[in-house]
Parts: C-alpha cells; sequence; structure tokens
C-alpha cells in the first residue's frame, strides 16, 4: 500500500479537529490512510459509517468553513487502523454549496484521500452515477458500495454488482447498511483496493470531447469537471453513458411494480385532487386536536382556578398578606392569566404532535407542492410559499425566511403577506371563542379560520400583484420530494416537545410580563370610580375605561365591549395575551373556564344586539387578520424597512376592520346564527 | 430536442415535482433524477433549499429560516430541496 504525505496530514488535521470539540473520540493514529465516504445525501452514507467505525464519530468543522465533517477510526483487515470521515452529501463534483465545495476539493486533490468508498444508491442508480462518473474521470482509488437494495428490489429492480464493476473498472459490493451490513466484504474489498495501483480514469462519456484518449494523470477532465462546464453536449455525453450504464447493470422485472409512494403521490400531489386531500387531513387534525383536548384542558382548568388558586390563597393568609394587592395580583392576575393559557398545553401538544407525524412521514413535503401550485397558478412567486408554510408555524421566522427571495419586490410582497398565515399562537383563541360559541363545530370553524387564513393570503397577494406589484414574474421549481416513511417516536417527541416548550417560554415570558401590566391597569382607577386603587372594581378599573374608549371603533363590527377590546390591544404584545387578558378581566367574577365561556358569551350577546355568534366570527376574522404581534412587526422592520411595515401594519388593520364588519354584517342577518 | 432539453424545459414550464417531469416527458424517474442531477452540473438548473421542514443536516449556517427559528422549533431531520432554472 502507497500512503502519500499529504493524506497524512489530513488524517492528522482531522485527529486534532476531534481533540479540538473533546467528543473523546479519537479517529485514528496520525498517518493512518485517509479514506473517505462519498455519495448523494440519503444514501446511506452515515448509517455506513456508523457501521463501520462502531458509531464512534467526531464530528469537527472543517478549517475556515461552517461545514461539519465526521471522522473515525475504521480497523481494515489486513490494513489496520484508517481514519474514516464521511464527507457531507454531495450529488457531483460541480459543487453548489460549501459543503458541497468541501467534497469537491477533497475528492479532487491528486493524493489527498487513499481511497474513496462512493456510496451509491441502488434505488436511485442514476443519480448516484453522476458523481461516480466524475470520480472515475480523477486517478482515485474507488470503491464503489451499493445501498438501498431492498428498495429497488421492492420497485422491481435488481442492480448487478458484476455488471457495474466491469463497466466502472473498480470493486463494487453490495450491502444494506440498516440490516447489519457484511462490514467484512467491505473491509476485504478496502484492503484490495488499498493496496491495489491507482486505477486508470476511464472514459465516462464526458472525456469524449473533453479528451478523447484521457491519460492516467489527466488534469483536463478534473478541471473542467469541477468548473461546472455549461456545455450540454459534455452533460448529454455524460447523461448518455450513465443511462448506458444503468440499463447494462439493471434487471427490471417484467411487470414493474410502481411503489405505494408513487402512487400515493399520484394522488396526494394531484392538481385537484391534492388540494381536497390537503384540505380534508387539515380539517382531521383540528377535528382530533380540539375533541382530543377538550377533557384534558377542563382537568388542567380545574387545577389552575381550584386547588392551585386555593393553595395560593391559603399560603397568603397564613403569613397574614391575604386580602391586599399581593392576593389579587398572584390569584386573579397570574394564575388567572398564564393558568387559563396553560390549559391551552394539551391542545397545542396534540397538534404539534400531528403536524409533527404529518411532517417526519413525509406528507407536509407534498402539503408545500400543493400550496406551490395554487400560488404558481394565481400567479403568485413560487418561492414565496417557503415563508408563508412557515408563517402558519409563527411568523417571526417566516419573516425572517423572506431572505431567500431574490427580488426585493418578491420580499416586501411575502413579508406583506406573511402576517395573514395564521400563526398557532392565534390557535388558542380560535379554540377559547369556538368552544364557547359553536361546541358542536368548534373543529369545523377552527378549521375555517385556517382556511380563511390561506384565502387572505390569495387574495392579499393578487390585491397586491395588482396594484403595487404589477409586472413580477413567477419563479418555476420542482421540488425534490422524499420518499414516504414510518415516523420515527424519538423524532416525533423531540418536534413535539421543543414546540411545546416555546409555547411554555412565551407563556413563561412576554405572557406574565403582560399580565402583570394588564392587573396593572386594572387595579388603577378609572376616571368616576366608585373606589381607590386595589380596590376598584375591574370594571370600573383604567384598564376598562381605555378598552371602552377604543370599543366604539368596533360597534359595527358586533364586538364593542371593553374586555374584547382590551383583549385585542394586548394581543398586539402576543395573541397568547388574549386569552390571558380575558380570564384575568373576569376573573373577579368567574372562576372556571366554562363560566368564563358563559361570560363572554353574555358581554357578546348584549354588544352584537342578540347576535353572539355572528359578532365572535366578527371577533375570530379580526383576530386573524390585524396587525401581528410586536416581534413580527420589529422582523418586518429588519427584513423590508420602516416605510413598508407601517405601510403592511395600516393595511392590516384596515383590512381586518372592513372584514369582520362585513362578516358581522352578513352574519347577523342569516337566521340560522341567531340564537 | 435532447432529453436534457426536454427535462429543462418541464423545470421552466414549473413543474411541480420530479414526479410531475415524468408525467410530462414519459421518462422514468430515475432518468428524469439523473437529468435533473446533470443539469445542475451544468448551471442549468440550481438545487436548494426551499423549506425547512426541519432542520438542515448540513447545520444552521445552510438553513434559510434559522434567524428566526427560536419561535418555529424545528427540529433535526428533513429538508426539502427543489430544483429551479438559472
Amino acid at each position: 500500500m502507497t500512503t502519500t504525505t499529504p493524506p497524512g496530514q489530513l488524517s492528522t488535521q482531522l485527529v486534532s479537529l476531534a481533540t479540538c470539540h473533546e467528543t473523546n473520540v479519537a479517529p485514528a493514529r496520525p498517518g493512518a490512510p485517509f479514506v473517505v465516504l462519498a455519495g448523494s445525501p440519503n444514501s446511506g452514507k452515515s448509517t455506513l459509517f456508523n457501521a463501520l467505525t462502531g458509531a464512534g464519530r467526531a464530528v469537527a468543522n472543517y478549517p475556515g468553513t461552517t461545514v461539519e465533517i465526521g471522522s473515525g477510526s475504521w480497523q481494515v483487515p489486513g490494513i489496520g487502523e484508517t481514519c474514516l470521515s464521511d464527507l457531507p452529501g454531495t450529488y457531483s463534483l460541480a459543487p453548489q454549496s460549501p459543503d458541497e465545495a468541501l467534497t469537491s476539493q477533497l475528492l479532487s486533490t491528486p493524493g489527498l484521500v487513499d481511497l474513496v468508498i462512493m456510496v451509491c444508491d441502488a434505488a436511485h442508480l442514476g443519480r448516484s452515477l453522476v458523481l461516480t462518473a466524475h470520480l472515475r474521470a480523477l486517478p482515485v482509488r474507488l470503491l464503489v458500495v451499493l445501498t438501498m437494495n431492498d428498495v429497488a428490489a421492492d420497485r422491481g429492480t435488481v442492480v448487478s454488482a458484476g455488471a457495474l464493476a466491469n463497466r466502472l473498472g473498480v470493486p463494487v459490493v453490495k450491502v444494506d447498511p440498516r440490516r447489519r451490513p457484511d462490514t467484512s466484504a467491505i473491509g476485504a474489498a478496502a484492503a484490495a483496493a488499498l493496496t491495489a495501483p491507482v486505477p486508470r480514469p476511464i472514459n465516462t462519456g464526458l472525456a469524449r470531447t473533453c479528451c478523447p484518449d484521457c491519460p492516467p494523470d489527466c488534469l483536463d477532465c478534473p478541471a473542467r469537471i469541477l468548473a461546472g462546464s455549461g456545455d450540454l453536449d459534455d452533460a448529454e455525453a455524460l447523461f448518455s453513458w450513465i443511462t448506458e450504464t444503468t440499463e447494462s447493470v439493471t434487471t427490471r422485472s417484467p411487470v414493474t411494480r410502481r411503489n405505494w409512494s408513487d402512487l400515493a403521490d399520484r394522488w396526494v400531489t394531484a392538481p385537484v385532487i391534492g388540494p381536497l386531500i390537503f384540505l380534508a387531513v387539515m380539517w382531521g387534525v383540528f377535528q382530533l386536536t380540539t375533541r382530543a383536548a377538550a377533557p384534558l384542558q377542563d382537568a388542567l382548568d380545574a387545577l389552575f382556578t381550584g386547588p392551585i388558586s386555593a393553595g395560593a390563597t391559603a399560603a397568603l393568609g397564613a403569613v397574614g398578606l391575604n386580602g391586599g394587592l399581593l392576593e389579587g395580583f398572584l390569584v386573579t392576575g397570574l394564575i388567572a392569566g398564564v393558568g387559563m393559557l396553560l390549559t391551552f398545553v394539551p391542545l397545542m401538544t396534540i397538534m404539534f404532535a400531528i403536524l409533527a407525524l404529518l411532517e417526519d412521514s413525509g406528507y407536509l413535503a407534498r402539503a408545500a407542492v400543493v400550496t406551490d401550485r395554487l400560488m404558481g397558478m394565481l400567479g403568485l412567486p413560487g418561492r414565496a410559499f417557503l415563508p408563508l408554510v412557515v408563517g402558519f408555524g409563527c411568523n417571526v421566522p417566516a419573516i425572517s425566511a423572506v431572505r431567500v427571495l431574490p427580488d426585493a419586490r418578491h420580499r416586501i410582497l411575502t413579508a406583506l403577506l406573511v402576517p395573514f398565515t395564521s400563526c398557532t399562537a392565534r390557535l388558542t383563541v380560535y379554540v377559547m371563542v369556538a368552544v364557547t360559541f359553536f361546541p358542536d363545530n368548534a373543529g369545523t370553524v377552527v378549521f375555517g379560520m385556517y382556511v380563511t387564513s390561506i384565502l387572505l393570503v390569495v387574495l392579499g397577494g393578487l390585491l397586491l400583484r395588482g396594484t403595487l406589484f404589477r409586472a413580477m414574474g413567477t419563479d418555476p421549481l420542482v421540488l425534490d420530494l422524499p420518499p414516504y416513511q414510518r415516523p420515527h417516536l424519538r423524532v416525533l417527541a423531540a418536534s413535539t416537545w421543543l414546540r411545546v416548550r416555546g409555547f411554555l417560554q412565551t407563556a413563561a415570558g412576554i405572557i406574565v410580563a403582560t399580565v402583570t401590566v394588564v392587573w396593572l391597569l386594572g387595579v388603577i382607577p378609572g376616571p368616576g370610580a366608585s373606589a381607590g386603587w386595589g380596590q376598584v372594581p375591574v370594571d370600573q378599573s383604567l384598564y376598562a375605561w381605555l378598552s371602552g374608549q377604543l370599543a366604539v371603533i368596533f360597534t359595527p363590527a358586533g364586538f364593542a365591549e371593553w374586555h374584547a377590546v382590551g383583549a385585542l390591544v394586548v394581543g398586539f404584545v402576543a395573541k397568547e395575551a388574549v386569552i390571558s387578558s380575558w380570564a384575568q378581566t373576569y376573573a373577579a367574577t368567574d372562576g372556571d373556564l366554562v363560566t368564563l365561556g358563559h361570560s363572554v358569551l353574555a358581554d357578546f350577546t348584549a354588544a352584537s344586539g342578540g347576535h353572539p355568534q355572528a359578532a365572535a366570527l366578527a371577533f375570530l376574522v379580526f383576530i386573524l387578520a390585524y396587525t401581528p404581534c410586536v416581534a413580527t412587526i420589529a422582523a418586518q422592520k429588519r427584513q423590508i424597512g420602516a416605510r413598508w411595515t407601517l405601510v403592511g401594519v395600516a393595511l392590516q388593520f384596515a383590512l381586518a376592520w372592513l372584514l369582520s364588519v362585513a362578516v358581522f354584517q352578513v352574519a347577523s342577518s342569516l337566521p340560522g346564527l341567531a340564537l | 430536442m435532447t432529453r436534457l432539453e426536454t427535462i429543462l424545459d418541464a423545470v421552466r414550464a414549473g413543474a411541480g415535482g420530479a414526479g410531475e417531469v415524468v408525467r410530462r416527458t414519459g421518462m422514468d424517474l430515475d432518468t428524469v433524477e439523473t437529468g435533473l442531477t446533470m443539469l445542475a452540473a451544468t448551471g442549468r438548473i440550481r438545487r436548494e433549499l426551499v423549506f425547512a421542514t426541519a432542520c438542515v443536516p448540513s447545520g444552521c449556517g445552510s438553513c434559510p429560516v434559522a434567524a428566526g427559528c427560536a419561535g418555529a422549533g424545528l427540529t433535526n431531520g428533513k429538508a426539502l430541496r427543489c430544483w429551479r432554472p438559472t
């Protein structure tokens, strides 16, 4: 075996990297043969790496980059210890990202690597052969490992390792890393390859137009490949070589079975059926969420309004602090406000778990295709669907995501539309109002809010494109869909927990602050109050007075009522605060969730002239469309500037008001919606 | 028209996924995926992350939503990529 100096240096570099990160995994002794695993993403490279090294992985950033490389020690029979590195996945040596550039650089630098183990996905052999063909045009030792043979077999395709080895002129080993791969076969093949001379590069089609008599030390081909030649003739030649290779090394069943993932995609991403399936799935999500969470929510509510409130009161009484401002702040402020919000934890947990399930199974990727096509049909920029979809989780990262749009007008347009996507914070309000006013159809009402949200995005987009953003082209794309897979419990649990934790952090941070301010305004007497500081009834407080002054604006919308309007004002801080402020302002007279609901219903009935459900719908539409939370506005200002942010805030408020008035006026005229 | 040009046309026409390119061109999926990879290597189209259904395996540096990620609670797992004409 011949080991050149540069690989030794690189091995040493990787050893030192691991030491720097104190992973306690020394990849290999300095100077050990340097072996790398290359291949496309999701080809089974990392699974194979773990099998070969016993999962002894040291992960470190490659010097001067943010690219992570995993390395470990691999004992090769007859050779001894080698340094095995798991390079970032890449499809070719023409890099498109920093990690691909690093992989490309490592693989194409003469003499750097002692052996390249090219992991080829048998289920996508043609795609894997692009990188393989590039590598075979270079003077490197190559061992091809075929993975995903079971998936290929399911599709009726069998790849012959022998035929492929003959075609490529390098050894080929078949394994299935997910089922205890035969590492001894790979080890034996690696040992043979490491001790053999560097194989002569072969003519892979690219060389037909590059240098027909390609010598072993050819530098033209690598340079041409790395430059990412724009010559379509070159690409066509290589494409033909790959196609010929694929055809000559695979046998297909006479009747090729379509795998169930492809069959499902024919329906799930179909132009008409796809959106209908998407809507049905989302309707099911909200039905399941609202129905399954109800008993848990009631139990938590009983806990906060019962034992916890009573315990806090008793504890304060024991130290002589009952009956004062402190008790008021603790019981009717913190416990009522934050506690009410916490009753939504089961609901959020169930919903996040279902979304994680859809995400991990691969369905959400299909939903993105459906959304993208819908937007494209309406003439909206295809790329904008990314931030808009993210916006259904939280508007703040969605606004940040507009950075991916290259055109400034696209960024502004999308940032203006994102607040119309219904973030999960608004879900708590939807559920509270829907359960109170539409107890038999709560899930459908919540689902309706999400459909309304999509309609607002579409209509808002069309409106803006027809006025401020004319002559803006669309940007077609082809989505690279992952196959469906069985969801992993660990991934589901981690995803759900991270999101629930985010919800709890909001409740523990900004909501506590909001609750404190609302409580403070609630104990300060308003003009004409009959009692002083701390003694004033909440409906005579400064909070009630200020909210009442603004309430007149909402008379045509049917909810000109100070509790509701006050909640909308604090909802500007965070939408979850709508619930906590209601809980606080009703807490003096009402105890649990059911009683609170009755009080809200009574106030809406009075404010709407006997049309509480129409007023509730108007209120929900206003919550959906009006000014987003302060964090979203701050993100908007960062991305599109103060002027456009102000335009957006004004537009949203005006649109929300107009829509809520329209909804109330129409709905209140429908006899079916009158109590 | 060559096969690569046919695939490129389908991308430019806004096919929603590789499956749709298959339907439009009549080629099999592996050929289409290979063609897309080839076209990306020539710079005719580019492959990029468009939608993080979860954190990108290559780390936050290449994630388009990293800046505001705290609110989204995205987890480790998959990222959705797409091919676009350049």
